[in-house]
């Protein structure tokens, strides 16, 4: 009861300020070049669990991680291109890859980089108990073996000299280069702590579940960077708190509106300017349990895409995404652009139904995790679904007891699914979700928690992960996309655009399509005096 | 036949009898309304919403506006009468049931049994309210009883007896000894007999108050637990959940809030004046 009278007030509060002035309350000062200094607040919903690489796999956890360390590799655009390498070369085979590290990096606490970080750091993460990364060095000769303790070198990792590292693959794996630019393959200081990294900013201090400060690295290898000399990221801050806090102007940069405030910035043209938007790489959905009745028939499957109007799921978030035909985002190769999302069509739908036995409509329990979006959204689905005769329940637990129902063989049947890339390559979403190795056995969790197991598809996606050749590689994918379209594991949703608001005086940012948000080239636009300069 | 005193005493009690007109229409509109309102689960995003977008403010197609998937706010009102009414009938009417078996054995029996029922009842009563609620809210959620209004009913009951139970338990103590009552058990009547037959009937005004009373707190309970997300699931319009759904909108369309909040309030306060008015009128030397 406390909840709703809290409600009744911020109304009341709400409805007495009443404030018609919704633009920005800064304005930029107007330098011409990017002046050096400030501080960058932002904030993120979650709790930073972890600060350590070889652990930190969730969203809040990432972001320090993405300031404190570089990586061998990185991208321009969704292009590998060469960050602690200078050079890098794949031999023919595509066996070995060979790297010559960059001159002059250091890391935060003043020691130099060797090629012998990167051999510990991996050695550490193979062997760290639980750690979700040692999956992703498995290519690696050796990496297997010495991640079970039967043996103790890892022959797929040669430092040659201070400044030359050779992989060696057990098989061609085409994909395998973009896990040199996840985070838990940034080189690490034997002995020094885990937060010591090459990357432009140095843990100043972690307060957990309260902030993040990090500083200016001052002997950074990129001449010039960063502009800004502090990061502060505020944890465990609700989605609507952020947004007051941003519109009163104590965060600098907002993402992840709500429906409300997303629709409150864009009625306003004074924020048109500062509004940033790309496709994220990523899917939602539903996912159906393929082997269990009744979505064991591709009728029904299919029945049920199309009778989800999808248009106006993508409607229902502010027209933040665009409809999915099957698991690749927009932009990335291998994608088949000519297929489009299942047609809504009730009538093709009861039609698919009456085919496989279900003229009389069925019942299903539908489960989801506490969210606003995914609850609007599922109520939509359940309307849609009404209407050709499937009347569905919804039940909507919490994130812990949500994935622990939905990812085992034998959990829920039906229920909403998300994926967002490790990686910007078709591997990182068809290989992860949809092939048979990724059924985990004995009701472990599984990745691939539809349980969708065509051995045409295993064979064509481990094809494409041996080829080298981009264009064979992505005719294999587009196959795939195909035949998965079709087999429709999945009742494809949507693939959100990510939007990001900062304000008026943050300079040179950008949305990365690999990693999101990205404060690297950002600077800060104040008066001389480095005060905030009123409207 | 002389006018019963009570129930002259209750017409003349003006606010009593705003409340009965307020709780009569609502009543009403939960028995009728369903059947007159539009469909309540129905999306429309074609028209129910703006071209941005955003829910609709009131306007003749829709009198009480839309929400964010364009269902029509008056509906979801009028239905969630139909559906948050019978919980807290239902909770009203487990919670008395048991207040009044605990009241009565404890009040008559007095000795050990009394003892123990009343530290019993002190024990619910100083349970954390909501914390344990939500525990046994989200407890008979996962059970076969899931997605009827049973699990919400049972919650509320489960706190609302005590409520039931101390006033009956009283009253018992002192119509134990009434003359009537010892008569009864003089003429060799059994315990069973006497507590139908004279101590029953006698505690019918105080139940009649006590129950309103716990109609009214069970109806702001439910209205919690749904806020909360542990009453009907989606996309039931339980007045609570409503107001939960319409919170993120509290700017840019605060009747999302409002719509539902004021019937919780109404119905509420209804159900409460006519508990006081009987109160007073049921006895006349607590009156103001």
């Amino acid at each position: 009861m406390r909840s709703i009278l809290f409600a009744l007030a911020s109304l009341v509060v709400a409805a007495g300020c009443g404030d018609d002035d919704r633009g920005p309350r800064y304005r930029a000062w107007g330098h011409a070049t990017p002046r050096p200094g400030g501080t960058l607040t932002f904030a993120v919903g979650g709790n930073v669990a972890t600060l350590d690489p070889a652990h930190a796999y969730d969203e809040a956890s990432l972001y320090p991680l993405y300031y404190l360390h570089d990586t061998l590799l990185g991208y321009d655009g969704t292009t590998l291109v060469p960050a602690l390498a200078e050079t890098w070369s794949i031999s023919p085979d595509g066996l070995t890859i060979s790297f010559e590290l960059r001159d002059g990096v250091v890391f935060h606490d003043g020691t130099p980089l060797t090629a012998a970080a990167f051999d510990h750091a991996w050695r550490r993460v193979l062997r760290a108990p639980d750690s979700p990364f040692g999956r992703f060095l498995a290519p690696l000769v050796g990496a297997e073996a010495f991640a079970a303790g039967e043996r103790d070198d890892l022959p797929g990792v040669r430092v040659d000299g201070p400044r030359r590292l050779v992989l060696t693959l057990a098989a061609p794996d085409a994909a395998f280069a973009n896990v040199l630019a996840m985070k838990f393959t940034a080189p690490l200081v034997d002995g020094a702590a885990v937060t010591n990294g090459t990357g432009p900013f140095a843990l100043d201090a972690w307060s957990a579940g309260e902030r993040v400060t990090l500083r200016r690295h001052p002997r950074y290898w990129r001449p010039g960077r960063p502009h800004l000399d502090a990061i502060v990221m505020r944890e465990s801050v609700p989605r609507e708190l952020a947004f007051l806090q941003f519109e009163r102007g104590e965060l600098d940069t907002i993402d992840q509106l709500t429906l409300p405030d997303w629709l409150w910035i864009a009625a306003h043209d004074g924020w048109r300017p500062y509004v940033h938007q790309t496709p994220q790489m990523s899917v939602f959905g539903d996912r159906f349990d393929v082997t269990r009745p009744p979505f064991d028939d591709v009728r029904v499957r299919r029945a049920l895409n199309h009778a989800v109007d999808k248009a106006r799921l993508v409607r229902l978030l502010g027209d933040r995404g665009v409809p999915a035909h099957g698991l690749l985002p927009p932009g990335l190769a291998g994608r088949d652009d000519e297929l489009a999302p299942y047609a809504y069509d009730p009538a093709r739908a009861r039609a698919l139904l009456a085919e496989a036995g279900h003229a009389d409509g069925l019942e299903l329990e539908y489960v989801l995790p506490k969210d606003e979006t995914a609850e609007r959204l599922a109520q939509s689905m359940q309307a849609d679904l009404a209407a050709v005769g499937v009347r569905v329940r919804l039940r909507v637990l919490s994130w812990a007891a949500f994935l622990d129902e939905t990812t085992r063989a034998g959990g829920a049947p039906f229920s909403q699914t998300s994926w967002f890339q490790d990686y910007p390559d078709a591997s990182s979403f068809l290989d992860t979700r949809l092939h048979s190795r990724m059924i985990a056995p004995d009701g472990e969790p599984s990745n691939n928690d539809s349980f969708y197991a065509n051995p045409e598809v295993d064979r064509l996606l481990d094809e494409a992960r041996r080829t080298r050749d981009p264009s064979a590689r992505a005719a294999a994918y587009r196959q795939v996309e195909r035949i998965v379209h079709a087999d429709a594991p999945w009742l494809f949703g949507y693939h959100p655009v990510g939007v990001e608001v900062v304000q008026p005086y943050v300079r040179g940012f950008a949305l990365h399509p690999v990693w999101g948000r990205d404060f690297r080239d950002v600077w800060l636009d104040l008066a001389p005096d480095g005060a905030r300069v009123p409207r | 036949m002389q006018p019963r005193p009570w129930l002259a005493r209750f017409a003349r009690d003006r606010w009593a009898i705003a409340g009965v007109a307020i709780a009569v229409a609502i009543t009403a509109i939960a028995v009728v309304g369903p059947a007159v309102a539009g469909d309540p689960t129905r999306v429309d995003v074609e028209h129910g919403l703006s071209p941005r977008g955003e829910p609709l403010p009131p306007h003749a197609g829709a009198v009480l506006g839309t929400d964010a998937l364009g269902r029509d706010v008056a509906a979801r009102v009028v239905h969630g009468a139909a559906l948050s009414l019978p919980i807290a009938a239902l909770a009203t009417v487990l919670a008395c049931a048991l207040g009044i078996a605990v009241g009565v054995a404890a009040g008559y029996r007095r000795g050990w049994v009394d003892a123990a029922l009343s530290r019993l009842v002190d024990l619910v009563h100083g349970l954390p309210y909501v914390l344990v609620v939500i525990l046994l809210a989200s407890a008979l959620r996962l059970s076969a009883l899931d997605g009827s209004i049973a699990p919400v009913a049972i919650t509320l009951a489960a706190f609302g007896w005590p409520v039931v139970a101390r006033p009956i338990r009283a009253e018992v103590v002192a119509l134990r000894d009434a003359e009537h009552v010892v008569a009864a058990r003089a003429l060799g009547a059994r315990p069973a007999r006497v507590v139908v037959h004279h101590v029953l009937p006698a505690l019918a005004g105080t139940v009649v108050v006590v129950a309103t009373l716990v109609f009214s707190a069970a109806l702001v309970a439910e209205a919690t637990l749904s806020f909360l997300g542990l009453g009907p699931p989606p996309p039931a319009p339980s007045w609570g959940r409503m107001v939960a759904e319409g919170q993120p909108y509290y700017r840019t369309a605060p009747w999302l809030i409002l719509a539902p909040a004021t019937a919780i309030v109404l119905t509420a306060s209804a159900f409460h004046l006519v508990a006081r008015g009987l109160r007073d009128a049921l006895d006349p030397l607590r009156a103001r």
